[in-house]
């Protein structure tokens, strides 16, 4: 048998279920696959083969069995043959995953030893990745070292016919971590499950709690009630950014949200991420929650404690958002806990098992029907991503924001959990961690080094300063097409027209991009189109001030007079609307950008529909919320022009804004003209895309970026392309967002081109 | 070359092109290579520890004229705050003039005399000089170059930072960059923010006199941010030094003039030019006495300690906000790129 067949409980399942039907023989895990050897009745035989897809564990994935049929040889029984040395038995570690329903029954049942253990864990669930010290995979390498095994457990953790058979974690509340509950300074409360009971009432009440979990902290808050939902908002000084909730289960979530096939999926797997799902109409949460979107990210219950509170308030939905400050990384210690979220929780709900590894939660959107990676990390790293082809041993170290990191050698790509933005100290370090870590984990010594073209992000340096010589720059967006392209296993011969539409990237000539047609192999790209370059006044301050943007826009175009009474916000009033007219006639600190963010960013501030930016992606985010409230369509005007040398296609974003200037007011609604803005940039970017298709001669087009998360814009891609015959790729493993960028470095950098068409 | 090409650019002509080229480079304990506000000469046949030190600087900015000076406040303060942060008391300076035809002689004339303000502020003499005309062609405005000598018994390195070491300002950061935007570009900042242009040896004289119970100089670095900013004097502070700096963001000193124009503009006021401050190495326990000695010269009244320097994050200079998030200031490296995504 091939797949994903090692680290998940395989054998002992095979075991179990060569006892179950009476066979003999034996499992052997031989590296690249499992053997097995059976003996037995014809019949039990076919049984065993009909059950083997059917109630394989969880985590496990059967790519293909090839059945063969051999001499008998007269096994008396059935024996897992331990691996000879040099098979990387255990030298995969399996991700993190929910408590599994045995378990759940478990912690539920008065008669069963594990009742109301919050630990309770077999080999079909639980923390894995999040405890693993180093390798091999054996418990004395991971944080459970600290909890040597009761004999009770020692029995279940030796038998073969056990559940808990060499399930790393196994613990009961005799040997394994205990939890319980402290005030903000600290001092214990209540322990075991009387922490659990006091934890619950008091988010019952409206108390704001820590609560450590696999991978780090969460802080939890009751989300029916807006004082709670608005006072943590004040305490994280985070007025706007959507929270995350966690909810008992698919019947309490349906009571607030529109899930869907596909985000049920995603919700009940047992990889348990935050899955972004529209509100339904009775939407019963606080406002607070996710305010100004039409969506909120939600996530079921996967841990045993997680279990036991809503077990304790069925009908409660409680904010679970990661305990950090934005894009720093979240509090894995209890001391830390105590210290970084002073004045921010009333309580912690704390457990002693060490937390190894950091692993924020995984978050997943549908889009164009499809699931869309937000963020990948618990639940799914460190499993590989399979490379269609063979690659030198290699690493790509990201970007800046939403920071990853990738090592591949072989056909495995290993990507990181979600890191941060390394612009800031704290998250750089964890960075420079998480990249040692990788490498301990996966053995691969980097022969080259993949990193971005922008000479101040820090991971720049950090691939310099290991590379030397061997460090390539990947241009953004390439990588981006890259990823892409390895994430849909195209051959390593494939060309594909990239459309990677973000919020910003250095690009190849000096400029910033974001809206670019790349005509891509993995061997080198070339910018066949782009939108048109509009100004940034003042650099990044005109990300966080979009109407900066809509001033550099539409300042060529309509007078300063009419600028003026344009519903525009400025923290300095007239004088920065005075300065910022200033800066674009002189042109100080103006870069040219040619983003797709900045656009949507600016249509939002236009449309009074988002002011200042106080978290990632929020003007554009909240700009695909109203435009969901459309009831008109309106076409806005689609010019093209040529640029640079060759002339390359432009969509001109100036026509399309000032389309939406002039219909403002009018009788059509913001909400239609958010809608008119998305579709008129989807228009013209599919426009574009199927010229340059055609007369390129590229049967492949493929959508990476953030703005690929903007379902309107994603599915009228698709579509658009569909009328004209061609199917778009979109991502499939990793993520749409600069989260996928060390993966596509690190294809550059495994393939070992040294190029300027990379760059 | 590029035009007024700074930061990486700079320092990589520098390195490539004249240190290598230049065989003989030394003349005392620093020499040219240690790339400081200026180098010591040893007087041979002295029976003496001082050493003469020997600055250089060229000076063109556009317009000549800004509030409330001119350029020849500019390079007299620059040469005497270069021999300054070397501990050097200032002995006598130069002035070369390079001028087109046809530039205005009552306003050479006002340059002049303002160069002869300045130097007597600290009571030096300008004893020698050269002027050259060009065509009006070659050249769009004035060029002075000054040249500085002084003595010291104890010269003050630019890579002389510790780890516990405080880090002063003399004071308000980034007034003459933004107040020379202001006036060039016609920003109406509705505000009477002037050039910062001083001459700094009266300031800081007293504060290269402390000693520690020890006998050790109080002071142990020192430099004049100017191109570049103090983001641009930290970091060559920290690099040579093998050091790390913490800078705690809520206590560098701003007019709030200059903070207002930084957050209009999108620019780092860390990295504006200042023409008359230095910051200031410190053993850490003498911050206070160093300030309060500073406090009392009217250049020095908004003088603060802003950060202190650390061993680890060497090389780096890491900027601390009042909820305790870190970044990393860089070294400017030409026009910001943004890199929010
Ligand atoms: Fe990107
Ligand atoms: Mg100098
Ligand atoms: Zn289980
Ligand atoms: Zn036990």
């Amino acid at each position: 048998m091939t797949g994903t067949v090692q680290g998940v409980g395989f054998r002992p399942f095979i075991y179990r279920l060569a006892k179950a039907h009476g066979l003999s023989g034996y499992v052997k895990n031989l590296g690249n696959h499992v053997e097995v050897l059976i003996e037995g009745e014809r019949a039990d035989i076919q049984n065993f083969l009909i059950d083997l897809p059917e109630k394989k564990p969880p985590l496990a994935r059967i790519k293909e069995i090839k059945v063969k049929t051999i001499t008998f040889s007269g096994f008396q029984e059935f024996i897992i043959v331990h691996s000879e040395p040099g098979i990387f038995e255990n030298s995969i570690i399996p991700p993190d995953t929910a408590i599994c329903e045995e378990c759940r029954l478990e912690i539920f049942d008065p008669s069963s030893r594990y009742y109301h253990y919050p630990f309770t864990v077999c080999t079909n669930c639980g923390p894995r990745y999040t405890t693993v010290r180093t390798l091999p995979y054996d418990r004395e390498n991971t944080t459970m070292a600290d909890f040597p095994l009761c004999e009770q457990c020692e029995v279940e953790y030796t038998d073969p016919l056990n559940r808990r058979y060499h399930a790393q974690p196994v613990c009961c509340s005799k040997c394994g971590p205990e939890i319980w509950l402290s005030d903000s300074k600290g001092k214990l409360i209540a322990k075991n499950y009387g922490a659990i009971v006091k934890a619950s009432e008091l988010l019952e009440q409206g108390s704001i709690l820590s609560v450590k979990g696999f991978g780090g902290f969460h802080i939890a808050c009751n989300a029916r009630k807006d004082g709670s939902v608005k006072e943590l908002r004040r305490r994280l000084a985070r007025p706007e950014q959507p929270f995350a909730v966690m909810a008992k289960n698919m019947e309490v979530v349906e009571s607030f949200a529109e899930p869907g096939d596909a985000g049920r999926k995603c919700l009940m797997s047992v990889r348990r991420p935050i899955t972004v799902l529209p509100k339904s109409k009775n939407f019963s949460l606080a406002e607070s929650v996710s305010p100004g979107l039409h969506n909120i990210g939600v996530m079921l219950p996967y841990t045993g404690t997680q279990n036991l509170l809503f077990d304790l308030a069925p009908d409660s939905v409680y904010v679970m958002t990661s305990a950090n400050l934005p894009g720093r990384p979240m509090v894995v210690e209890n001391e830390e806990a105590l210290e970084k979220l002073r004045g921010i929780v009333d309580f912690h709900l704390l457990h002693n098992r060490v937390i190894a590894n950091r692993n924020d939660d995984t978050v997943i959107r549908v889009v164009n029907g499809q699931r869309a990676f937000i963020r990948r990390s618990r639940g799914f790293v460190p499993e590989p991503v399979e490379l269609p082809f063979e690659v030198e041993a290699a690493a790509g170290v990201g970007a800046e924001m939403n920071s990853t990191i990738t090592l591949v050698k072989g056909k495995l790509a290993y990507i990181s959990q979600y890191i941060g933005n390394t612009s800031h100290v704290e998250t750089f370090r964890y960075h420079n961690e998480v990249f040692e870590h990788l490498v301990r984990l996966t053995g691969i010594e980097p022969l080259n080094w993949g990193c971005d073209l922008h000479p101040s992000f820090n991971t720049t340096g950090f691939a310099m300063n290991r590379g030397g010589e061997k460090t390539l720059q990947v241009q953004h967006h390439y990588a981006h097409i890259l990823a892409l392209m390895a994430d849909n296993s195209l051959p390593v011969d494939s060309r594909i027209l990239g459309i990677a539409l973000d919020g910003v990237g250095y690009g190849g000539d000096g400029t910033v991009w974001g809206g670019e047609f790349l005509g891509s192999s993995y061997f080198g790209y070339e910018r066949l189109g782009h939108l048109l370059p509009q100004p940034m006044p003042g650099g990044d301050l005109a990300v966080k001030n979009p109407s900066r943007m809509v001033l550099g826009m539409l300042s060529g175009r309509l007078g300063e007079a009419e600028l003026e009474e344009l519903p525009l916000y400025f923290p300095r009033g007239k004088q920065e609307f005075s300065t910022v007219m200033q800066q674009l006639q002189k042109n100080i600190n103006i870069s040219m950008t040619s983003s797709t963010g900045r656009i949507l960013d600016a249509a939002a501030a236009l449309l009074d529909i988002c002011k200042m930016r106080t978290y990632e992606g929020e003007p554009a985010m909240k700009l695909e919320s109203a435009a969901k409230k459309s009831t008109q369509w309106v076409d806005l005007p689609l010019v093209f022009r040529k640029r640079g040398d060759p002339a390359v296609p432009v969509l001109d974003t100036t026509e399309l804004l000032l389309g939406v200037y002039e219909l403002s007011g009018g009788k059509y609604s913001s909400a239609d003209l958010a809608f008119a803005v998305e579709e008129g940039l989807t228009k013209g970017i599919s426009e574009i895309a199927i010229s340059l298709a055609r007369k390129n001669d590229f049967d492949r087009i493929g959508l990476s970026g953030g703005v690929a998360y903007n379902d309107h814009i994603s599915s009228g891609i698709a579509r658009y392309l569909k009328e004209a015959g061609f199917e778009l790729l979109m991502h499939r493993h990793v993520q749409c967002g600069d989260g996928c960028i060390s993966f596509g470095q690190s294809l550059v950098a495994g393939l070992g081109i040294d190029s300027e068409r990379t760059r | 070359l590029e035009h007024g090409a700074g930061g990486e650019v700079m320092q990589a002509l520098i390195g490539e092109i004249i240190l290598k080229n230049f065989r003989n480079r030394s003349a005392g304990s620093i020499g040219l290579d240690s790339l400081d506000d200026g180098s010591t000469v040893r007087l041979e046949n002295f029976n003496s520890a001082s050493e003469l030190v020997l600055t250089t600087d060229s000076h063109v900015i556009t317009p000549a004229f800004f509030p409330d000076t001119n350029i020849g406040r500019l390079a007299v303060s620059g040469t005497i705050n270069d021999l300054t942060v070397m501990g050097a008391k200032p002995l006598a300076l130069t002035c070369a003039v390079i001028v087109p035809e046809g530039f205005p002689i009552h306003e050479f004339e006002e340059i002049i005399k303002t160069m002869d303000e300045t130097a007597a502020e600290v009571g030096v003499p300008i004893i020698t000089g050269d002027t050259k005309t060009v065509e009006k062609t070659a050249l769009d405005s004035i060029i002075l170059n000054t040249a500085g000598l002084g003595i010291t018994d104890s010269p003050v390195r630019d890579s002389g930072l510790k780890p516990g070491d405080r880090l002063l300002v003399t004071g308000t950061i980034g007034d003459h960059g933004i107040s020379l935007m202001a006036h060039r570009e016609g920003f109406d900042f509705e505000t009477d923010l002037v050039s910062d242009s001083a001459p700094l040896w009266k300031l800081i004289e007293p504060v290269l006199k402390l000693r520690t119970p020890e006998g050790e100089p109080v002071v142990t670095a020192m430099k004049d941010p100017t191109r570049g900013g103090i983001a641009n004097a930290l970091n060559e502070m920290a690099a040579k030094a093998g050091a790390g700096i913490l800078l705690e963001e809520d206590l560098i000193p701003y007019k709030p003039a200059v903070t207002a124009a930084c957050e209009m503009l999108g620019l780092d006021p860390l990295e504006v030019a200042n023409e008359g401050k230095a910051v200031i190495g410190v053993k850490a326990g003498f911050e206070e006495e160093v300030i309060s000695i500073l406090r009392q010269h009217p250049y020095g009244k908004d003088a603060a300690l802003i950060g202190e320097v650390t061993a680890e994050n060497k090389g780096e200079v890491i900027l601390r906000n009042r909820f305790g998030g870190m970044r990393y200031v860089d070294m400017p490296a030409g026009d910001p790129i943004p890199r929010v995504c």
